[in-house]
C-alpha cells in the first residue's frame, strides 16, 4: 500500500506539471483530492490496515496530499501569474537596433583566409623591405641586369641623390619574391615561408592596374620536394579559399628564378567559365604563378641543389580578393567609401 | 607576337579547333589567349616569354604546333645563293666583338616597287605596313625565320669599306623614318667613312636607306649583343621589332639560311643580279649543348613515374636526339633552343609536353621548420589589434603608399623626410609615405557621416632611403566627435593589450598634423607608443574639412614589445566598498595624474572619473582587500591617506 500511495503520488505530480491547461489542473484535482478522489479512496482504505501500520500510512497519505495540493496549487498560481494573452498581436518584424561596430577591409579577411591554409600546411608568416635592394629584388633571382625577364616587372626605382648608390640600385620592391633570398640566406632548410605584402610597379592607374598592390609569395625548400608537390599545394591552397568545387589548370611559363616554371589558371568564379569581364572573357583566370626553384637562386643563397629542392609561388591578392567579392575595379579596394567599406 | 593561322599551316599541320589549340598552345608555354579574325583568317595573340626566342618567328612557332598537332614540319625550301655575276664590291671591319655573327651580300639592278598582294597581306596581318618589296622581303624573312635583316642601298654608300664599331657619344643619327638621335656613348653602329649609317640592331640610317630609285643594295644579316643593344634602346627610347628580337638573343646558326631565304625572294620578287660573294662571320664556333641526366632523378624530382619510351619520344620530337645507356639519357640541345642549359630545363621540356595537368597533386612529405624563420611576422598580432579597433566602431580602409608633395605639405609634414621616387607614374605618387593620417583625412573626406569612424594598418617609410626604416602603425580617425573619445580609444586599445602606466605627454617639438596643444604623445618606459589628439585645424582647413576630427597613430613594435599577457584574478570573496568623492581642482593639473595616483594606493581597485563641475571633479572609488570586508573605519583611513598625498602632489583638496 506504501508503494501505491507513493506512486499515486508521482503520478499526480507529473500530470500537474505536464499540462498548461487550466481545465485539465481542475479534472486533476478532482481525480486525486476530490471527494470520491483517490486519496480519500486510500483513506477509506485504511480501515483495513492493523492499527500498528495506521499511524505510519496515514502520515504517508496526509504528506501526499499535501504535496499535490501544493504542486496544483503552485502551478495554478504560475498560470495565473505568467499567462499571456496569446491573441495579443506583436510586430515581429519591427526594425532591430544595431550596435554600431565596425568592420576589417575585405583584405584584411581575405589575406586571413589566405594565411590559414598556409598555416595549415606548417608555413611560417615573413615580412620585409619594401624599401628593396636591386641585389634581393632581381639578381639573387636570377634576373642577369639588362636582360629583357626585367621588362616584365616595370620599375621604379628610388631618387638615391647623396648616397653611396647609384640609381636603380635601390627599389621599391616589384614582387615579394624579393624576399626568397633574405630568408634563404639567413636560415638551413628545410622551412615553409609565406610573405604577404606590398609590392611597385611602374604602371598607369586603371582599373586592373595600380602603382601598389599586394602579393603572397610562399616558398618551400627541402630534401625530397617534387614537382607535384608544388601543383598539389597549389590546389590545396586554392581549393581552401575558394572551395572545394573550385576547379584549376596549370600551363608552362617562364620566370628566371623557377623552373619549371607553372601558371595557375583557376576556372572564373564569376561565370563559372562562361567568360566575363573578370576573366578576360576566357574564363579562365590566371591566378598563380609558380614554380621550382631555380638551382641557381638557391647556389646563390648557399642552399646546395644537389641536395635540397624547392619550389615557390604568388598569389595576387587583390586579384583574389576581387574574384571573391566580383569587384570589378581594383581601385574599389583602396576606396574609402563608408558604402564600399560595409560591404566587406 | 601575331601568328596567323594560314601562315602557320604552310609549316604545319593543324587540326585541332582553335580553342582546343589555343589552350594546348598555352599549357606549353606559348600563351596565347586571343585571336584576331581578318578577312576569314585567324591571327592568333601569342605572349612570347623572353627565354623563348625562337618563339619570335612563325616558323619558330610551327616547331612548337607540330608537337601539340603530332604532326611534321615543314621548313620553307633553301635555295643556294647563286654566284656573282656581277661585282659590287663591300669590305666590313668589326671593331668590337660584339657580334655573334654575321652574315651579308650585295645585289645589282633591283626594282623597288611594291611587295607582292600575298606578301602585303601576311605583313598587315601580323601588323606592319608594306613599304616596298625590297623592305618588305627583309620584315617577311625576320618573322618567319625569327632573325632580322637590313637593307641598305649600296649607291648611298660614300665608301664601301664599311666599319662597325662603338659610339663614341653624341653623334649625330637619323632614322630610316627621319627622326634624329644623339647617340649615347658605347651604341653599336656602322659607319661608312665618317657617317652613321646603321644603328645596329634598331634602326637603319635615312642616309642609306631604300627609295623607289634604288637600284644596288647591300643585305645583311648580324647577330648582336643582346645586351647591348637593350640599353641603347632603353637609352634612346626607341624599340623595333629587331630590337625586341635582339634583346632575347636569336640563333646564331640561322644566319646563312637567312641569308639564303633573303637573297632567293629578292631575285624572284625585284629581280637583279647577285654582285658579291656573301660574307659569313661566324665568330665563336658555337659547340653544340650536351646535357645528360639520370631517368629516377628525373622522377624523384617530378614526383612521378613517366615511362622511359615516352620520356624517349618527347624528347626526339623536341629535336633533342636522346641517346638512353642504361638509365642515363643523354641529349644534344637544338642550337635553336638557347633557353635549355641544365637538366632542370630538361625536365621542363619533358614535364610540358607530358602536360603539367596530368600530373597527380601530391603535398610535401617533409619536416616542418622547427625554429622561427628570419623576418617572422606576428600576424596575429596585427588581428588582435584590428579587432579591437574595428569593435569599438571603426572601419578599415586600405590605401596606397604613396602619396604626393602636395598632399605632404598640406599634411604640416615635411617632404624632406620622405623617401622619393625618381621616376614615379605622376606626381601623385612620388613619396612614400610617413604617416596613414593624410589618407584617412581623405577618407573624412569623400564620406558624409556625422560620427564617421575609420582606421588604417600599414607601413610607413622614413628616409633616408641608403637607411629606410620602415615601420607598420595603426591609425584611426573619428570625425565631430570629442577629445574624451579618442582618449578613451587609445585607453581602450592599451588596456586590452595589458599595458599600463604609460605616459601622456605634450610635444616637445609641435608637429605639424596635429593640434599643437590638443594633441599629445604616449610614451612607455621612454619609449613612444604613438601620438594622439586633434588634428592641426590648419591642416583640416587645407584638406578642406570642416568641424574637428580626432585620431591616433600608433607604433605596432612598441605596443608589441609594450604589451603583457594577461593574468586571471579570481573575483573578490568580499564586496567592495564604493564611494564618490569630489575633489577642488587648481587650474592646469592634470587629472590623469591624480587619478593614476589614487589608483596607486594600496586597496584602491579602481577608480572611474564620473564628472566635473566648474572646478571640481567627482571620482568614483572601489575600495577592497581580498581578505576581508573592509570596514568604513578602514576606508576612512585609506581616504585620508590619498587626500594627504593629493594636497602634497596636486594642491589638491576635497570639496
Amino acid at each position: 500500500m506504501r508503494e501505491d500511495i507513493i506512486n499515486l503520488k508521482n503520478n499526480a505530480i507529473g500530470q500537474i506539471m505536464d499540462t498548461d491547461s487550466d481545465k485539465e489542473l481542475e479534472e486533476l484535482r478532482i481525480e486525486y483530492l476530490g471527494r470520491n478522489g483517490k486519496i480519500n479512496e486510500f483513506l477509506i482504505d485504511l480501515k483495513k490496515l492493523k492499527p500498528d501500520e495506521r499511524k505510519d500510512v496515514g502520515i504517508l497519505i496526509n504528506e501526499s496530499k499535501k504535496t499535490i495540493e501544493s504542486t496544483l496549487n503552485d502551478k495554478i498560481e504560475n498560470l495565473t501569474q505568467f499567462k499571456v494573452d496569446t491573441k495579443e498581436w506583436f510586430d515581429l518584424t519591427a526594425p532591430g537596433v544595431k550596435s554600431e561596430i565596425g568592420n576589417l577591409h575585405a583584405q584584411t579577411k581575405v589575406l586571413t583566409e589566405i594565411l590559414n591554409q598556409f598555416s595549415y600546411l606548417g608555413y611560417q608568416i615573413a615580412d620585409g623591405p619594401e624599401v628593396e635592394s636591386d641585389y634581393y629584388n632581381f639578381e639573387v633571382l636570377n634576373f642577369p641586369k639588362d636582360h629583357p625577364a626585367r621588362d616584365a616587372q616595370q620599375t621604379m626605382f628610388f631618387d638615391v641623390t647623396g648616397t653611396k648608390f647609384k640609381p636603380g640600385e635601390l627599389i621599391p620592391r616589384t614582387h615579394t619574391s624579393a624576399m626568397q633570398g633574405r630568408v634563404m640566406q639567413k636560415m638551413k632548410p628545410p622551412f615553409r615561408v609565406v610573405v604577404p605584402g606590398r609590392c611597385f610597379r611602374y604602371e598607369q592607374i586603371d582599373a586592373s592596374h595600380g602603382v601598389d598592390f599586394w602579393q603572397v609569395e610562399g616558398f618551400a625548400v627541402d630534401k625530397n620536394i617534387t614537382f607535384t608537390d608544388l601543383l598539389g599545394t597549389i590546389e590545396y591552397v586554392l581549393k581552401g579559399v575558394f572551395g572545394s568545387d573550385a576547379q584549376i589548370r596549370f600551363a608552362t611559363t617562364f620566370f628566371p628564378f623557377v623552373e619549371p616554371g607553372v601558371d595557375t589558371y583557376l576556372k572564373c568564379t564569376v561565370c563559372k567559365g562562361k567568360g566575363c569581364s573578370f576573366c578576360k572573357k576566357s574564363g579562365w583566370s590566371e591566378i598563380m604563378p609558380a614554380g621550382m626553384i631555380h638551382p641557381n637562386v638557391l647556389s646563390t643563397c648557399k642552399i646546395d641543389p644537389k641536395v635540397w629542392r624547392g619550389f615557390a609561388f604568388a598569389i595576387g591578392l587583390s586579384r583574389v580578393v576581387t574574384l571573391k567579392y566580383k569587384i570589378d575595379d581594383l581601385r574599389t579596394l583602396t576606396n574609402p567609401d563608408l558604402r564600399i567599406l560595409k560591404q566587406y | 607576337m601575331k601568328a596567323p593561322i594560314s601562315w602557320l599551316k604552310e609549316y604545319v599541320d593543324i587540326t585541332s579547333n582553335i580553342n582546343d589549340l589555343m589552350w594546348k598552345m598555352t599549357e606549353i608555354g606559348l600563351t596565347c589567349e586571343s585571336y584576331d579574325e581578318i578577312e576569314g583568317d585567324k591571327i592568333l595573340d601569342i605572349e612570347v616569354t623572353p627565354n623563348r626566342p625562337d618563339w619570335l618567328s612563325i616558323t619558330g612557332i610551327a616547331r612548337e604546333i607540330a608537337i601539340i598537332e603530332n604532326s611534321k614540319l615543314t621548313l620553307p625550301k633553301l635555295s643556294d645563293i647563286p654566284k656573282p655575276t656581277q661585282n659590287l664590291p663591300i669590305n666590313i671591319s668589326f671593331k668590337t666583338n660584339l657580334t655573334g655573327g654575321y652574315a651579308g651580300i650585295t645585289i645589282s639592278g633591283v626594282k623597288v616597287g611594291d611587295s607582292p598582294a600575298w606578301m602585303q597581306k601576311r605583313l598587315i596581318s601580323i601588323g606592319l605596313r608594306p613599304i616596298n618589296n625590297l623592305v618588305d622581303i627583309t620584315n617577311y624573312v625576320m618573322f618567319e625565320l625569327g632573325c632580322p635583316i637590313h637593307v641598305f642601298d649600296y649607291d648611298k654608300f660614300l665608301s664601301t669599306d664599311l666599319s662597325m664599331q662603338l659610339s663614341k657619344g653624341s653623334e649625330e643619327f637619323v632614322s630610316v623614318d627621319g627622326l634624329k638621335y644623339k647617340l649615347p656613348p658605347d651604341t653599336l653602329i656602322i659607319k661608312d667613312t665618317n657617317r652613321v649609317i646603321d644603328l645596329c640592331g634598331i634602326k637603319g640610317g635615312q642616309n642609306t636607306g631604300i627609295s623607289d630609285s634604288t637600284k644596288n643594295v647591300f643585305i645583311h644579316t648580324p647577330i648582336y649583343n643582346g645586351s647591348y643593344i637593350r640599353k641603347t634602346s632603353q637609352a634612346l627610347k626607341l624599340k623595333s621589332d629587331a630590337s625586341y628580337i635582339y634583346e632575347r638573343g636569336p640563333n646564331p646558326k640561322i644566319i646563312p639560311d637567312t641569308l639564303k631565304r633573303v637573297v632567293t625572294l629578292v631575285l624572284e620578287l625585284a629581280g637583279g643580279e647577285v654582285a658579291s660573294k656573301p660574307i659569313f662571320k661566324i665568330d665563336k664556333f658555337i659547340k653544340d649543348k650536351i646535357i645528360s641526366f639520370d631517368l629516377d632523378d628525373l622522377n624523384k624530382f617530378l614526383g612521378i613515374s613517366i615511362q622511359k619510351e615516352l620520356v624517349l619520344k618527347i624528347l626526339e620530337h623536341l629535336d633533342f636526339s636522346p641517346k638512353i645507356t642504361g638509365a642515363t639519357i643523354k641529349c644534344i640541345v637544338p642550337n635553336f633552343r638557347s633557353d635549355v642549359n641544365l637538366v632542370e630545363d630538361i625536365y621542363e621540356e619533358i614535364a610540358r609536353i607530358y602536360s603539367y595537368n596530368k600530373f597527380p597533386r601530391t603535398l610535401p612529405s617533409g619536416k616542418m621548420a622547427s625554429v622561427k624563420i628570419p623576418y617572422f611576422y606576428d600576424r596575429e598580432f596585427e588581428l588582435v589589434l584590428k579587432n579591437i579597433v574595428s569593435s569599438a566602431g571603426y572601419f578599415e580602409i586600405s590605401s596606397g603608399a604613396l602619396t604626393s608633395k602636395e598632399i605632404i605639405e598640406k599634411s604640416g609634414l615635411n617632404p624632406e623626410n620622405h623617401i622619393r621616387i625618381a621616376n614615379p607614374v605622376s606626381a601623385e605618387y612620388e613619396f612614400m609615405r610617413t604617416s596613414l593620417i593624410p589618407t584617412l583625412l581623405a577618407g573624412i573626406k569623400v564620406n558624409t557621416q556625422e560620427n564617421l569612424k575609420i582606421f588604417e594598418y600599414g607601413k610607413v617609410y622614413f628616409a633616408p632611403v641608403e637607411k629606410a626604416t620602415e615601420v607598420y602603425k595603426i591609425s584611426s580617425a573619428l570625425r565631430n566627435s570629442t577629445f574624451e573619445n579618442i582618449k578613451g580609444l587609445v585607453d581602450l586599445v592599451l588596456e586590452k593589450l595589458n599595458i599600463a602606466n604609460y605616459e601622456i605627454k605634450p610635444f616637445a617639438i609641435s608637429h605639424g598634423l596635429w593640434h599643437p596643444n590638443r594633441a599629445g604623445v604616449i610614451e612607455m618606459d621612454g619609449e613612444e607608443l604613438g601620438i594622439f589628439g586633434e588634428i592641426s585645424p590648419m591642416v583640416l582647413h587645407n584638406f578642406g574639412i570642416k568641424g574637428n576630427i580626432f585620431g591616433f597613430e600608433l607604433d605596432m613594435a612598441n605596443l608589441k614589445k609594450f604589451q603583457n599577457s594577461y593574468l586571471f584574478k579570481p573575483i573578490p570573496k568580499f564586496p567592495p566598498q564604493i564611494e564618490d568623492i569630489t575633489l577642488i581642482i587648481k587650474g592646469k593639473t592634470e587629472v590623469g595624474k591624480v587619478i593614476n595616483e589614487i589608483k596607486m594606493t594600496k586597496f584602491v581597485d579602481d577608480v572611474t572619473m564620473l564628472g566635473t563641475y566648474q572646478n571640481t571633479i567627482t571620482l568614483r572609488i572601489n575600495y577592497s582587500d581580498v581578505n576581508k570586508t573592509l570596514t568604513d573605519k578602514e576606508v576612512a583611513e585609506i581616504r585620508k591617506s590619498i587626500l594627504g598625498t593629493l594636497s602634497k602632489k596636486f594642491g589638491v583638496k576635497q570639496k
